[in-house]
């Protein structure tokens, strides 16, 4: 057993202790005084002050002016326009009353009030005002065209839903679909109420409608087609809905996989209007065209093929390169 | 450092105090204590250089952190958005200078000039028309690369005004006889300064040598409709903003049609493509009027390829880093995009 000990000596002209301790020190400094620095310059030299927004500029012009004629309501209706779009509920509320003390049967304060209220959660206040609206407004002269009178009932028919009264709500949303039978959020609604009635078939009609005017990048009245389908046993509509929902989050092929086998179905048409999007999603105009005129060639007006012909520049007259429905 | 095995043989010669370290030898607390010195010296060595190579990167170019050139990593997707300037009404073309100290805005409500603002959105000066007699309609800007002149087209005067980089109003570009009558409204300039017109008049593409001789024309024959702007990229390629086709048309360097992207749902279509811009980094911005968005596609090294889609930003309505209806987009050197925000009367700044 070899009795050796080791020891280490400092290499000739290697820094001391000291000498490390210094350059420690200067880098510290370095550091410490040049990352603020360099960052103080790179904050100063991007930075612009914009000074407020669009709704924030929008706020001080009405401010001012309803700090000059601050009895006239149309002027504290803007600011509470602007307040709203600010992002500030509480000051919009809060001028809006200021104007209903004034005026209690201000149509445009009621509704504005209403969906602060709704939106802030303050249910039972949303729907006091959004009937107090309907007291006002339904008997008048304009009432069957009146914009404000169907978000009145829109209001009422989601405070239903939200509040789990689907039957309430199929009734104020079939008031609000009267004034605009166009309204896709409306005729969404509509049908979760009735798939929550159980009225399933109605419930199709309407979502239907709903995708109708808005077929492409909004998933929810797909997903509750596919329940209301669900409801009726239909599984080709199923398939179909899901297709849709498929499409409509971006899985183009899951989309393809479930509306290529319902071709020649009963849901032949639904789905090549739904493959002939997927295609459009893909940037493939001529796959595109040709599903769209495979519908047209059952149903020569159908008009969701007619438009998505348009939309992919191919005259409906056009050859098909592909085989007839 | 250096090691010594003692030897007992060693030991033997050794001095009587020997078994104790000379004064200059180190102990293991010594050279732990030793270690953890270099290890922190090397360690804020490091770090003292990272920030003197970025502190010497930034006052040199300019440019955010997102785009300080590590290799490996690609510029970041999309940019954020960064702040506004307003004062203007309905701003539809912008052109900035490289530094970013100058943005001259053209504004189709308010007061018919070419406002010229500083970095920080002040207004520096009102460029006009010294045509006092007929009603102007500034649409489109550029700034010519080579001069620093601004040249500003006049809708209803069917001119191209040219002014000093100060606003000084220099002279109104002269077409070519066998263009009399044109209608010019996009402007844009190659990187070796050559001029590019769109003209609504024949639905055509002009190219200016820089003594404002016609090089080519492209699309005279009806394919363009309403052709909003024209782009010609490091690789000679040409891109126009088909407007009312909903089409982005690229050519090749000799004029060749490469192909186009169309009007459609799918990403990186278009819907009516207007102002175009391309950056010091190779990406083409579209602006999507009615999509109220800028696609952001990078162009090819392949010279015969299309632009690759990379995303879009923006969306519509009235907040932050939201558009409506906006019209021109223009790039300084410092990653910076200015957006003409039209109905929202604002000029949008984006950065990497």
């Amino acid at each position: 057993m070899s009795n050796t000990k080791t020891i280490r000596l400092e290499r000739p002209g290697a820094p001391t202790d000291k000498t490390l301790n210094r350059l420690i020190g200067v880098l510290i400094a370095i550091i410490a005084i040049g990352l603020p620095a360099i960052g103080v310059i790179y904050y100063l030299d991007r930075h612009v002050d914009a000074g407020p927004s669009i709704t924030g500029r929008a706020v001080i012009t009405a401010e001012e002016a309803v700090r000059q004629y601050p009895n006239q309501l149309e002027t504290r209706v803007v600011l509470a326009q602007a307040y709203a779009a600010d992002d500030r509920p509480a000051d919009a509320i809060a001028q809006y009353t200021i104007i209903l003390g004034a005026e209690p049967v201000n149509t445009t304060a009621l509704l504005g009030r209403g969906d602060l209220y709704r939106k802030t959660g303050q249910l039972g206040a949303a729907a006091s005002d959004y009937q107090a609206l309907i007291d006002v407004a339904r008997d008048t002269e304009m009432a069957n065209i009146d914009r404000a009178l169907q978000s009145a009932y829109y209001g009422l028919g989601l405070i239903a839903m939200t509040q789990g009264r689907p039957d309430d709500a199929a009734t104020q949303l079939a008031n609000s679909l009267r004034i605009d039978r166009t309204d896709a959020d409306a005729l969404d609604l509509m049908g979760q109420a009735l798939i929550a009635i159980g009225d399933y078939e109605t419930a199709v009609e309407a979502l239907r409608d709903a995708v109708a005017f808005v077929p492409t990048g909004w998933v929810d009245p797909y997903t509750h087609l596919a329940q209301a389908y669900e409801g009726l046993a239909d599984q080709g509509g199923v398939a179909y809905a899901n297709g849709m929902v498929a499409l409509n989050d971006g899985r183009l092929d899951d989309a393809d996989a479930a509306l290529q086998p319902l071709v020649g179905g009963s849901h032949s048409r639904d789905a090549l209007i739904g493959l002939g999007l997927t295609a459009e999603q893909r940037g493939d105009a001529a796959a595109a065209a040709d599903f769209y005129r495979r519908v047209l060639a059952v149903v020569p007006d159908d008009f969701a093929a007619l438009s998505g012909l348009s939309r992919v520049g191919v005259p409906a007259t056009a050859p098909l390169s592909g085989s007839t429905p | 450092m250096t090691d010594i095995a003692l030897t007992p043989d060693l030991d033997q010669s050794l001095p009587a105090d020997a078994g104790t370290a000379p004064p200059d030898a180190l102990g293991p607390e010594d050279r732990r204590r030793r270690r953890r010195r270099l290890a922190i010296l090397a360690v804020l060595s490091v770090l003292a250089v990272v920030l003197l190579v970025f502190s010497g990167w930034y006052l040199l170019f300019r440019k955010p952190i997102s785009l300080l050139p590590i290799p490996g990593f690609d510029l970041p997707p999309m940019p954020g958005y960064s702040y506004s300037l307003y004062g203007m009404g309905q701003p539809t073309g912008i052109a900035v200078t490289p530094d970013g100290s100058r943005i001259y805005v053209t504004q189709t409500s308010g007061e018919d000039a070419v406002l010229m603002l500083d970095g920080q959105g002040q207004v520096m000066a009102a460029l006009q028309s010294p045509d006092t007699t007929t009603d102007h309609v500034f649409v489109y800007i550029a700034i010519n690369p080579l001069t620093a002149e601004v040249y500003v087209s006049d809708r209803p005067a069917a001119d191209v005004l040219v002014f000093a980089a100060d606003g000084t109003f220099l002279r109104t570009f002269e077409p070519p006889a066998s263009l009399v009558g044109w209608q010019p409204l996009g402007l844009n300039f190659t990187p070796d300064g050559h001029l590019l017109v769109t003209d609504l008049g024949a639905n055509a593409v002009y190219e200016f040598d820089t003594a404002g001789q016609l090089l080519r024309t492209i699309g005279s024959n009806g394919m363009f409709n309403y052709p909003n702007a024209a782009a010609e990229d490091a690789l000679g390629r040409l891109y126009v903003s088909d407007s009312n086709n909903g089409r982005l048309v690229v050519f090749g360097r000799t004029g060749e049609l490469l192909g186009v992207i169309r009007r459609g749902p799918a990403a990186g279509d278009l819907g009516m493509p207007r102002g175009l811009e391309i950056d010091d980094q190779g990406r083409l911005y579209v602006v999507d009027n009615t999509d109220h968005s800028i696609k952001v596609y990078r162009t090819s090294a392949d010279p015969v390829a299309l632009p690759e889609f990379l995303g879009s930003f923006g969306e519509p309505g009235i907040g932050e880093g939201m558009f409506r209806f906006p019209n021109a987009v223009a790039t300084d050197t410092r990653g910076r995009l200015y957006v003409a925000d039209w109905n929202n009367d604002r000029v949008q700044v984006w950065t990497y």
